[in-house]
């Protein structure tokens, strides 16, 4: 059972990773070309701003689950001082019980807006791209961010634990 | 006037009690907007504001400046940057600090973001202090 937890952990990211990490690497090329093109050929990118927001979806929802999974959500630590090392275990363990609540609502409520979406069958304004799957995404995604929030509240906390604000 | 106050202090004690400030400042609007306004309209305006904060074009330059100044750290630019500087003021009474502003400055006008600058140069600076 001891290996199987670092495969998983290295699995989610490096698909997370990769999809976040891909998905920014195409806005800037997109970008720079867009410039380019409107700089020295008088031509921009048909549609590179919705490109760019579809594209913004996938970075910030693809990257929230190991955002989560490191522990880098912005927090306060202003009473960890005064407070003794068991309640700190509880408060985390409820703390992380609270965010998978709150991301497994969202991702529901995400996954029902989508199915709306795709009755209207709304489309960006430009290419015409479907938007019900992008919002099926970030449902997903949240979902799974829960999911992982589930999965820390039984972990010891790590040192690192919190963003740095 | 009292329910904002009401949601202020919400926040605030949530955050001290170590929930992170998204889903602190997230439970509240929705809360909030659930008992004044009603759940249907809640949930249906937490879907909206989601969906929009995604959607956000303005949005992409944040990943894009913290990209470039990764970047450019990674390709040591700013430890250049920190020892061009060094030389220039250190000999002056407190150079080292005017030299680490100057550099933060240097990397500030390349990149554009205080966020990325702070994060790039903080270890930096600190192994050259």
């Amino acid at each position: 059972m001891n290996f199987e937890r670092p495969i998983l952990k290295k699995l989610l990211e490096t698909l997370s990773g990769l999809l976040a990490g891909i998905a920014l690497f195409a806005i800037m090329l997109l970008t720079f070309m867009d410039v380019v093109g409107r700089k020295l050929l008088d031509h921009s990118i048909t549609g590179s701003l919705e490109l760019t927001e579809l594209l913004m979806v996938v970075v910030i929802f693809g990257a929230l689950p190991l955002v989560s999974e490191r522990g880098e959500h912005v927090v306060f630590d202003s009473m960890d001082p005064y407070l003794p090392q068991f309640i700190q275990k509880i408060q985390r363990a409820l703390v992380h019980l609270l965010c998978a609540a709150a991301l497994l609502a969202l991702g529901w409520l995400m996954w029902k807006t989508g199915g709306d979406f795709l009755e209207t069958g709304e489309t960006t304004a430009q290419l015409k791209i479907l938007k019900a799957p992008f919002i099926y995404g970030m449902g997903l995604l949240c979902a799974f961010t829960g999911i992982i929030h589930l999965g820390l509240m039984f972990k010891e906390q790590q040192d690192n634990e919190g963003g740095v604000l | 006037m009292i329910e904002a106050l009401i949601g202020f202090a919400a926040i605030f004690g949530l955050a001290l009690l170590r929930v992170p400030l998204a889903f602190s400042m997230g439970l509240v609007g929705l809360v909030g907007i659930g008992i004044t306004r009603g759940w249907m309209p809640a949930f249906a305006s937490t879907a909206q504001v989601v969906y929009e904060t995604g959607f956000a074009y303005t949005l992409s330059v944040i990943p894009l400046f913290i990209l470039m100044g990764n970047l450019i750290n990674e390709a040591d630019i700013s430890r250049e940057l920190y020892r061009a500087t060094y030389r220039f003021v250190g000999q002056l009474r407190g150079g080292l600090a005017i030299a680490t502003l100057l550099a933060c400055a240097g990397f500030a006008a390349i990149c554009g973001s205080s966020l990325a600058t702070s994060a790039a140069m903080t270890s930096r600076t600190r192994t050259g202090q």
